[in-house]
């Protein structure tokens, strides 16, 4: 007891270092649940109502490049409404008909990181308005990441530049499939891997989002080809994906809801393949 | 008393200038220079070491919570709190038992940027490890770790430069 004691006293300083090691390292690299929330997470309240306050007035310096990233999004938007197209089909008894299948939900980035190797934003839209985990978040410029936990009225977000990100995208010419991840540095590039051969990438090309993960409506930007090269092993191409969301400046975004996720898994889990 | 007070001040000051300005700059497109270590690099060594550590833990705790980064920052600055009277006891001999002030005019330059570059090495390094965690990032975990270093020391100097000449 006497030893016990002593060892106490003279290694205090090395077993109190111990244990707020373990600590800390323990709920850094402790298995997080998605749905469970977590102790100190700025989707908790406090820490985001205060970042709110400190975003609002840097936002305030943005607004012209904010509002013409709008503008451009409108335009687009115009562009695919049926009043600015020529119909020129034959309706002969042909229904028309068509179902909602996304709906979004504006949001406001008011916090971001972009400079580490896993990154996050938080958005100032939460539970009670109708942000789940694992939704999409877009912007108008393009695709933002996934929706990783909410609080009543905030949620974290796991954007493109995180270590964990594998988001399915396509090539906008050929159609070719591949998984866009982020191997850390620049903020504006991203890897684009196992691009089947025969995609003929060019440079310059588009990437794609597309409807495998269902977590976006097709079509929506990631980035521009870089630069590409064919990896020996596994016969696919690897590109250099230049991000067209530019995460050092990003404000408004929409957290995509799949109308349709519920129905599309339900059906999805009986053909998924036997895992090892 | 007064340096308590002092301290507790600078305390709110650096933790104010790192999360609202040095959050949001970034050096070269990536670096984010973390300047509030300085609270427990230059804590003075009469006071208690065991304190040191769980101020440490506390300002981790903030940073973690702000950053979203689970314990990581808890965890790099409790590792500089233990280690940092080792740094000292081996640039100065009896710095400890002395109860010497870590500051540039008792240490002088070359020493006390020494010991200002071994101790931020150790938190960044330990830090973007843990964030990278794997080891094919080893090297440019090394380059943001010397990369950072050389930028928050600077910074750490220049704090204690501009003391010196308010004195």
């Amino acid at each position: 007891m006497r030893n016990l004691f002593r060892f106490l006293v003279r290694y205090h300083f090395f077993l109190l270092f111990l244990v707020a090691q373990v600590w800390a390292l323990t709920s850094a690299f402790r298995i997080r649940p998605y749905h469970q929330s977590y102790a100190w997470n700025s989707a908790q309240n406090a820490a985001a109502s205060v970042q709110k306050v400190y975003t609002d007035a840097k936002n305030y310096t943005r607004l012209r490049k904010i509002n013409r990233d709008l503008a451009h999004e409108n335009a687009a938007l115009r562009a695919r409404l049926s009043g600015s197209r020529m119909d020129e089909t034959i309706r002969k008894g042909a229904v028309q008909d068509s179902l909602q299948s996304y709906t979004f939900q504006e949001a406001e980035v008011i916090n971001a990181s972009f400079h580490k190797r896993s990154n996050y934003l938080t958005i100032n839209r939460g539970f009670n308005h109708g942000v789940r985990p694992g939704q999409g978040v877009i912007s108008p410029r393009g695709v933002v990441g996934v929706v990783h936990e909410v609080s009543k009225h905030y949620a974290t977000v796991i954007p493109i530049l995180h270590r964990r990100t594998r988001l399915s995208g396509s090539m906008a010419r050929t159609k070719h499939f591949g998984s866009v991840l982020w191997e850390g540095g620049n903020h504006r590039i991203a890897t684009m891997v196992d691009v089947a051969r025969q995609a003929n990438v060019k440079k310059g090309d588009w990437v794609l989002s597309d409807t495998r993960s269902g977590l976006f409506p097709s079509g929506i930007k990631i980035g521009q080809v870089k630069s590409f090269a064919l990896d020996p092993s596994s016969q696919s191409f690897v590109l250099d994906v230049a991000l067209s969301v530019d995460f050092a400046a990003l404000q408004t975004v929409y957290v995509v809801e799949n109308l349709y996720k519920k129905e599309r898994r339900a059906l999805e889990v009986h053909a998924e393949p036997d895992t090892p | 008393m007064r340096t308590v007070l002092l301290y507790v001040l600078s305390l709110v000051l650096v933790m104010a200038f790192q999360l609202l300005l040095l959050e949001n700059v970034q050096l070269l497109g990536y670096l984010n220079p973390y300047y509030y270590p300085i609270l427990i690099l230059l804590w003075p060594l009469k006071w208690n070491r065991g304190l040191s550590i769980v101020v440490a833990f506390g300002l981790g705790f903030i940073m973690d919570f702000i950053e979203n980064s689970g314990g990581l920052h808890t965890s790099a600055l409790v590792l500089l709190a233990y280690v940092r009277p080792l740094l000292l006891r081996s640039l100065v001999a009896r710095a400890v038992e002395e109860g010497l002030s870590v500051d540039l005019p008792t240490l002088g330059p070359s020493k006390f940027m020494t010991f200002t570059a071994m101790g931020l090495f150790t938190f960044h390094f330990w830090l973007f490890s843990l964030e990278a965690f794997a080891w094919s990032e080893f090297f440019w975990v090394l380059i943001r770790s010397l990369a950072s270093t050389a930028v928050s020391a600077v910074m750490i100097y220049a704090t204690q430069l501009l003391m010196l000449s308010k004195e």
